[in-house]
């Protein structure tokens, strides 16, 4: 059997920074410009926009603290598909999708293909941010701004923060 | 003339006689050198490998503490085994175990006391004290009782053959599994209860090493077959129309979910079962059946579930059990 691609969580301007694809036995991986290998995400962020770009086929943009990316649902993911139906942006949401690189009227622009989306609460946000955030200093990456606006949400009490995430990280 | 006749007769007749027995005498003699020699060979040749014999022979006669065993009778017999017929060493001992266990009536060699984690040989004949943590309906004619027993070392499969006629064991109580086989299924160890095992119960507390997991991670994926299912009456197998066992059943209902659970490093397949279910989403078996009723789609209480758990954070514990964990207990976090 197949292993299951991991989940990652990384931030918006990450993703938009994908340019290539490379293949890597039957997988295929977008590349950041840091040079990580990306395949399935894990991603919260806000739906600001959805449109439907085609029957059956519709364009979300979702942005973290970092920028916004450009996601796709269609029929292929019929799950999804239904799931998008009754969501209505602006709402925070959380999605699971592959990066994939694609040619766009000239442009290389990355795009998440959705795989699954589901309306979250500000904690799951945070906590997403959080996590995110880790792993990104993890590849010795500061994300300054998430930084900041981690230690602003620190000074309200929000419940997720009592979890200890250096325990389980380490 | 006649004398001479007389003479000369018996003395031809003594002497020829005599020649014939030198004849003989010498050919006796010489194929007693060559006794001698094969002797001395045999004595040689049984010299340089026979220490191993004598060894093995001895480890048959320790195997057996409670019998007077005629240790020529064991010796001659592994002779015919390892220097006659060329078997391996461990084969003949095996055999020379059964043949002495079989004629002395069923007193099997004493497996060794071991415990769960030790055992890495398949075939072995091992006597294992365990817990008994989980029993499985079984779901086939042949298996009396299946299930999961566990040490301070380890859990493993349990397997009780039908035909071993052995006592059932009940769950959270503690047993001793004598003289059972090591098996190697799926590449998972388990252990089998045959007809020469025996199962007591034992007046101990085992302490079980949990193969327990504990995660905070996101339910990213729910895999096919979940939410509300039909399973076979007879084998709990989940089934659309047929059991591939019982054929056309009718199904009966319960709730479950098969999902992916993702911390950003690792991916875990889980099980969540319908108190698993209810404590997460407050929806059980009887309100799904009710909202699939009402909406006359058997579906609408997967597109409910998905609505309600997917894309969050939850602290999961569970029993890993081959592929999948058992979520024992799971909060949103």
């Amino acid at each position: 059997m197949k292993e299951r691609e991991v989940a990652r969580r990384i931030f918006a301007f990450e993703i938009n920074s994908c340019r290539q694809m490379v293949k890597d036995g039957e997988k295929t991986y977008a590349i950041t410009e840091n040079g990580l290998k990306v395949n399935r995400i894990f991603f919260v962020g806000a739906l600001l926009e959805k449109t439907e770009v085609r029957p059956g086929v519709w364009k979300l943009r979702i942005a973290d603290p970092t920028g916004s990316i450009r996601a796709y649902v269609s029929n292929y993911q019929p799950e999804a598909l239904e799931a998008v139906v009754d969501i209505e942006p602006p709402c925070l949401v959380g999605v699971t999708g592959k990066v994939r690189v694609v040619e766009f009227s000239g442009k290389v622009i990355p795009i998440v293909r959705l795989e699954t989306i589901n309306i979250v609460d500000k904690t799951t946000y945070i906590r997403w941010l959080r996590e995110a955030l880790l792993f990104a200093q993890e590849r010795e990456l500061n994300v300054e701004r998430v930084e900041d606006i981690l230690r602003e949400e620190e000074q309200e009490d929000f419940k997720c923060l009592e979890f200890d995430f250096t325990k389980y990280f380490n | 003339m006649n004398s001479e006749l007389i003479l000369v007769v018996p003395s031809s007749y003594s002497k020829k006689p005599s020649k014939n027995l030198n004849a003989i005498n010498s050919f006796y003699f010489l194929l007693f050198l060559l006794y001698l020699i094969f002797i001395f060979l045999s004595q040689f040749s049984s010299e340089v490998v026979g220490m191993n014999i004598e060894a093995l022979a001895d480890k048959i006669i320790k195997a057996f503490p409670d019998l007077e065993l005629n240790r020529n009778e064991i010796l001659q017999k592994l002779k015919l085994l390892v220097y006659e017929f060329r078997v391996p060493e461990d084969e003949a001992v095996r055999t020379i175990k059964a043949w002495i266990a079989r004629e002395h009536g069923k007193i099997k060699p004493e497996a060794p006391l071991v415990k769960i984690g030790e055992l890495s040989e398949e075939y072995a004949w091992v006597t294992i004290e365990a817990k008994v943590v989980k029993v499985w309906n079984p779901n086939n004619e042949s298996i009396a009782q299946a299930g999961l027993i566990g040490d301070e070392t380890g859990i493993i499969k349990f397997v009780t053959w039908a035909k071993a006629e052995k006592p059932l064991v009940e769950e959270g109580k503690c047993y001793r599994f004598e003289n059972v086989v090591v098996h190697r299924w799926k590449d998972q160890f388990q252990i089998n209860v045959t007809r020469t095992s025996e199962i007591v119960e034992i007046d101990k507390d085992i302490q079980v090493k949990e193969n327990t997991i504990k995660i905070v991670a996101v339910l990213t994926k729910i895999l096919s077959n979940s939410g509300l299912i039909k399973r076979c009456p007879k084998c709990r197998r989940a089934i659309r129309d047929l059991c591939p066992v019982h054929g056309k059943v009718q199904g009966i209902d319960d709730l479950r979910l098969k999902v992916v659970f993702d911390d950003g490093r690792n991916t875990y397949d889980a099980i969540l079962n319908e108190d698993a279910i209810k404590s997460l989403t407050g929806i059980d078996l009887q309100k799904a059946v009710e909202i699939a009723k009402e909406q006359l789609d058997r579906n609408a209480v997967l597109r409910l579930l998905r609505e309600r758990v997917l894309c969050k954070y939850y602290e999961v514990e569970g029993v890993k059990v081959g592929r999948f964990v058992l979520v024992k207990s799971i909060r949103g976090c």
